[in-house]
């Protein structure tokens, strides 16, 4: 699994998201999947499985994307809240299972 | 000896190292290692190509600016400005960067201020900030970390601790602070609410249209912004000077726009090169902090907030740009500079200063916070410029306030001493 960790530029709530993302996997036993960083203009071309950014940010991601692809765009509150990123998480891997 | 000099002189390589070091640290994989070394390396590499391309349209915004307005151009940028410095401040960067990190654990442990630091970028450039006016300076390689360490250290403590108590209001008491050099922006933001808003007529209960939401591309802003500059700017300067001074071939037009579309394009590289050397360094900072001093509050960058008021970031964005276009007219008719917008400024932290206007002073503490710090991402950047240009002779300089005060304060302390000219 890829999950790529988007925020505005890319350069500092997203690297911070993306260790909360690390606790937030390792919670819910999920191995093997890589947790990349991106800004929100080149997010849209970098294929992934899901794609985590803060609310304000998500809204603008699935804007521009396939509304099938809605359930893995995944919009957070906290960037260091590893419960919240956790049940997200599992909400999306469900949804997408359901989805296929 | 040479070897040894030349290889700890490369912001590259040290920087490299300080990531390779985190990672051992982490006890990560040899393979993991290997690559997240060779990907910060890389990172600081694409950081110099990005800057090629910056320069490139640079290159003709003096002259063009002052032909047409007879006045001298500036674009505050952090990252454009790091770009080109960095290759000058040289190894020297990534000590002050360890250094800052160390001396601000030792603070958040004996103080009451107890915060980590852990905007990767900031860190990154207010260490080239200090190291490039002390290196111009002449100090010590010794005195340099020494000093460097010390002042972002102490900032890197200092600035969450100003934003502290408004920082609970905005968050309703999150466990996290506000780690950014825009904090006295936000600070006086979160004033200007209290003096002067009522908190009972929220941005959030405003509608903003959807077709709003393009304004947080802001690179992309940044690039139109640049080409319509040069757009007015080729309309007043005329073919012929593009021609003939210029020594231009291509069709004026077109010129004038890919000058626009390069200075985005390059600035686009330089924030993917700053990603790509953080991406390892951030982690480790986070995961040795959590364990030297397990109670201290991260201290984040400033879109962190932006969830808990989204409609005041688009509203602080459009009043932070409007109040600092209204300051650029102002400042190029009193014959002084003509400031190019800064975008990303306005977007982030005019954005971030609404959150806070908005937490303590609804939409009226929105709208002044965000024109407030409007103001101040074009009046400080000409204030910091006369010190820059001794150590840069590109006309880029910071946009962000407490960068601009922390480099007035150095640059005039180093004058003082008749250390620098």
């Amino acid at each position: 699994m890829r999950i790529l960790v988007v925020c505005g530029l890319g350069l500092g709530s997203s690297h911070i998201t993306a260790i909360t993302v690390e606790k937030a996997l390792k919670k819910l036993g999920i191995k093997g999947a890589t947790v990349e960083l991106s800004d929100l203009a080149s997010a849209r071309s970098s294929p992934c499985d899901l794609w985590v950014a803060s609310t304000e940010f998500a809204h603008q991601l699935r804007r521009e994307m396939p509304e099938s692809s809605h359930c893995r765009v995944i919009g957070i509150k906290s960037a260091i809240d590893v419960d919240e990123v956790a049940s997200a998480i599992r909400k999306a891997i469900d949804a997408i299972d359901t989805q296929t | 000896m040479k070897l040894v000099a030349d290889l700890l002189g490369s912001p590259a390589i040290l920087v490299g190292l300080v990531a390779c070091l985190g990672l051992i640290v982490q006890r990560k994989r040899p393979g993991d290692v290997l690559v997240g070394t060779i990907k910060t390396v890389t990172g600081v590499l694409i950081l110099f190509a990005g800057a090629g391309a910056i320069v490139g349209a640079l290159l003709y915004l003096t002259p063009m600016v002052q032909q047409a307005f007879g006045v001298e151009g500036l674009v505050p940028n952090n990252e454009a400005f790091v770009a080109l410095a960095m290759a000058k401040a040289g190894g020297l960067v990534a000590w002050v960067m360890l250094g800052g990190f160390v001396v601000n654990l030792i603070l958040a442990r004996v103080t009451p201020w107890k915060f980590v630091f852990l905007s990767g970028h900031h860190i990154l450039y207010v260490s080239v900030l200090l190291v490039l006016f002390m290196d111009a300076a002449n100090l010590s390689t010794w005195t340099i970390i020494v000093i460097g360490s010390l002042v972002s250290g102490f900032l890197y403590v200092l600035l969450p601790a100003l934003t502290k108590g408004q920082m609970s209001e905005v968050t309703n008491g999150q466990p996290i602070a506000m780690g950014h050099f825009g904090a006295s922006g936000y600070f006086l933001a979160g004033l200007m609410g209290k003096w002067f808003g009522d908190k009972r007529t929220s941005t959030e209960d405003m509608n903003v249209p959807d077709s709003w939401q393009f304004l947080k591309e802001t690179v992309a802003l940044t690039s139109v912004v640049v080409t319509i500059l040069f757009v007015i700017l080729a309309l007043l300067v005329g073919p012929q000077y593009i021609v003939e001074t210029l020594n231009v071939e291509q069709h004026w037009v077109v010129f004038a726009i890919m000058q626009g579309l390069w200075f985005g394009a390059g600035l686009a590289v330089v924030i993917t090169g700053v990603r790509m050397m953080l991406a390892e360094i951030v982690p480790a900072f986070h995961g040795i902090a959590a364990r030297i001093v397990p109670g201290a509050l991260p201290a984040l960058d400033c879109p962190v907030v932006f969830p808990f008021a989204p409609n005041a970031v688009l509203l602080g964005f459009v009043c932070s740009t409007l109040a600092g276009i209204a300051t650029t007219v102002i400042m190029k008719w009193a014959g002084g500079i003509l400031v190019v917008p800064p975008m990303i400024q306005h977007f982030f932290m005019g954005g971030t200063a609404a959150v806070f206007g908005n937490a303590t002073g609804g939409r009226r503490g929105a709208i002044i916070g965000a024109c407030l710090n409007g103001v101040l991402f074009t009046v400080l950047p000409v204030l910091l410029w006369p010190f820059t240009k001794v150590v840069l002779a590109e006309p880029i300089t910071y946009g962000d306030p407490d960068f601009c005060w922390t480099g007035m304060a150095v640059g005039a302390v180093l004058r003082w001493l008749n250390l620098i000219p």
